[in-house]
């Protein structure tokens, strides 16, 4: 029990106050501090291990419907055991007082009344907070997921329109339109579609799309990167899954654009990236490879990505084994796991 | 004759500005390259007047390219970086040409430079020794090796000399001396691994096995390679500060 917090100072001055209350009673129930005190004491002690033990067996075997009804049922039996400890008890230990006896005898069906309704009273609040802090952190849980995606895409859409994709693009259609001007105005037409489709996905932002949707996304990117860096990017696919595959938004373009980064600036010459995709029950796997310089710096604008994909993944599955990464001589390797049977 | 070359890894951006400059007959487009290594190589090879140079590039960037050049020529930077990040080079009256390149920016950027440096000196060279504002420490000093460039990663580095103009790397295999002061490498590499321990010695902190005093040479730091270096009063401070004795 901490003491600097303050809800527990009140439970405790309320408890107090109960205490006090209750021995008032008996004190003018047997006018004898004696009795008072054992009846108090044995009663109590009692009721405090009874109690505890309720909320521990609330705590550790939850019932996820009717917390409320299962607190109740625990508390009565809580009230009811120590009612009958503490007579049983009590009448054991002052057993050569009658008076007491009678006197004890008197009140008890007022004793077990007052027990088991505090039992019960006290059992289903501390039910009900302990269900309410549970709720709080799934309500935080979701906000942070929420948060986080939002950030991601707007992070995701900063890069997008931010100067290296979008002004070198813009350059490149500005040469081809000297030169090859139908290819120019293909070129405009991909970067396009390119903004509108990431776009877009920013409203189905909770949601999954099916793969081939990825895919032609992915495309569309690639084909503006392909333009712009001429014969040196080389994509080579290996596809092996079913249909119906299903995926969030924005993952794959990110960990591809981090991959064509890192090789197109990590190295000189040809670029080959190998994109595998395959379904491995129960998951959907998709791995990237790219050319890698363990000597190169890593390129402008690639700290957030894989870090924050993997926190997105994690919120979204609950899992932190999705994201993976790995070095292969000179190759980088990233591993995406996406779970098919979650909802 | 103005001698030009285009270096760039797009090959559209590289054609964009070829075509641009085909009406300036003076000036003369000898060597296109994708990146600082055949950018090096042909600067070398041509000594050109001017070059036109992306800022990214794979591997090694413009500015760790330029460093290597003994004389380097007149630049003129073409690059989608925003207006932001190069008001770092406004002071130094550096060119540059933001992307998407167009004409008449171009015609501008041309007769300008036609103007104030043609046939005069390059520019100085410390103007864009800023790089690290725009990509952060680095972990890895390029330097020049028998007319070749070469990557030396941080963590192979024992120790730094200054030596007037240029700085000694000393690595297991040798030493390389790179044109640049120490305070510029100061700049460069990261605080938490490399301290300036003494006015003329750089010292990666992974590599001091212990600091003593010794008796004619003052304070001095014993590193893993078996090698002394002096340390200053101010370096140890330093030290202390980093490592929290």
């Amino acid at each position: 029990m901490k003491f600097t917090n303050r809800k527990n100072w009140v439970c405790f001055v309320l408890f107090l106050s109960v205490v006090t209350v209750l021995t008032m009673l008996l004190y003018f129930l047997y006018h004898n501090w004696i009795w008072v005190a054992t009846d108090g004491l044995a009663t109590g002690v009692l009721w405090i291990l009874s109690l505890w033990t309720g909320l521990l067996a609330i705590r550790h075997y939850p019932a996820r419907a009717g917390l409320g009804v299962y607190a109740l049922v625990t508390g009565i039996m809580a009230g009811l055991t120590t009612w009958y400890g503490s007579s049983a008890f009590l009448t054991w230990w002052l057993e050569e007082e009658p008076l007491f006896k009678n006197i004890y005898g008197e009140t008890l069906i007022c004793r077990l009344i007052i027990q088991l309704t505090l039992s019960a009273w006290v059992l289903t609040l501390l039910a009900a907070y302990s269900r309410i802090r549970e709720l709080k952190e799934q309500l935080q849980h979701q906000r942070d997921a929420a948060t986080l995606h939002r950030d991601a895409e707007l992070f995701n859409l900063r890069q997008q329109l931010q100067p290296h994709f979008l002004y070198n693009s813009l350059n490149s259609i500005n040469a081809l339109l000297l030169t090859d001007p139908p290819k120019a105005q293909e070129m405009t037409a991909r970067v396009s579609d390119f903004l509108r489709m990431t776009v877009r996905r920013e409203t189905q932002v909770n949601g999954t799309l099916p793969l081939e949707d990825e895919l032609r996304y992915i495309e569309t990117y690639l084909s503006i990167e392909s333009i712009r860096f001429g014969d040196r990017l080389h994509i080579r696919y290996e596809k092996d899954y079913p249909e119906g595959m299903l995926i969030p938004p924005l993952i794959l373009q990110p960990i591809l654009e981090n991959s064509i980064k890192f090789g197109l600036y990590g190295v000189t010459g040809r670029v080959e990236i190998i994109v595998q995709i395959r379904y491995r029950d129960p998951f959907l796997e998709i791995r990237m490879e790219n050319p890698y310089d363990p000597l190169q710096q890593a390129p402008a604008g690639t700290g957030f990505g894989l870090k924050g994909i993997s926190r997105r993944l994690f919120l979204l599955y609950a899992r932190t084994d999705l994201l993976t990464t790995a070095i292969d001589g000179n190759r980088f390797i990233t591993l995406v796991k996406i779970p098919q049977d979650h909802d | 004759m103005i001698k030009a070359i285009l270096i760039d890894d797009e090959p559209l951006a590289r054609q964009l500005i070829r075509m641009f400059l085909q009406e300036w007959e003076q000036i003369k487009v000898v060597a296109e390259c994708q990146d600082g290594y055949e950018g090096f190589r042909a600067i070398q090879e041509h000594q050109p007047d001017l070059l036109f140079l992306d800022i990214q590039m794979p591997r090694i960037n413009a500015f760790e390219m330029l460093e290597l050049l003994d004389h380097p020529p007149s630049v003129i930077f073409t690059t989608a970086f925003d207006e932001y990040a190069l008001q770092a080079f406004d002071n130094h009256a550096i060119d540059y040409l933001l992307k998407p390149l167009t004409r008449e920016r171009f015609q501008t950027a041309i007769k300008k430079w036609m103007q104030h440096h043609a046939g005069k000196s390059r520019l100085p060279i410390e103007a864009w020794m800023d790089k690290n504002r725009i990509e952060g420490y680095q972990h890895r000093v390029v330097v020049k090796e028998q007319g070749q460039i070469r990557i030396v990663p941080a963590a192979d580095i024992s120790y730094i000399e200054a030596c007037d103009d240029y700085v000694r790397i000393y690595t297991a295999g040798g030493y390389f001396l790179k044109k640049t002061t120490l305070s510029r490498m100061e700049q460069s590499l990261d605080p938490r691994l490399f301290v300036r321990a003494h006015r003329s010695f750089m010292i990666p902190v992974k590599e001091i096995l212990k600091i003593e005093t010794d008796e004619k040479e003052g304070l001095m730091a014993l590193l893993r390679c078996k090698t002394k270096v002096p340390v200053s009063k101010s370096g140890l401070q330093k030290l202390k500060t980093l490592l929290g004795w």
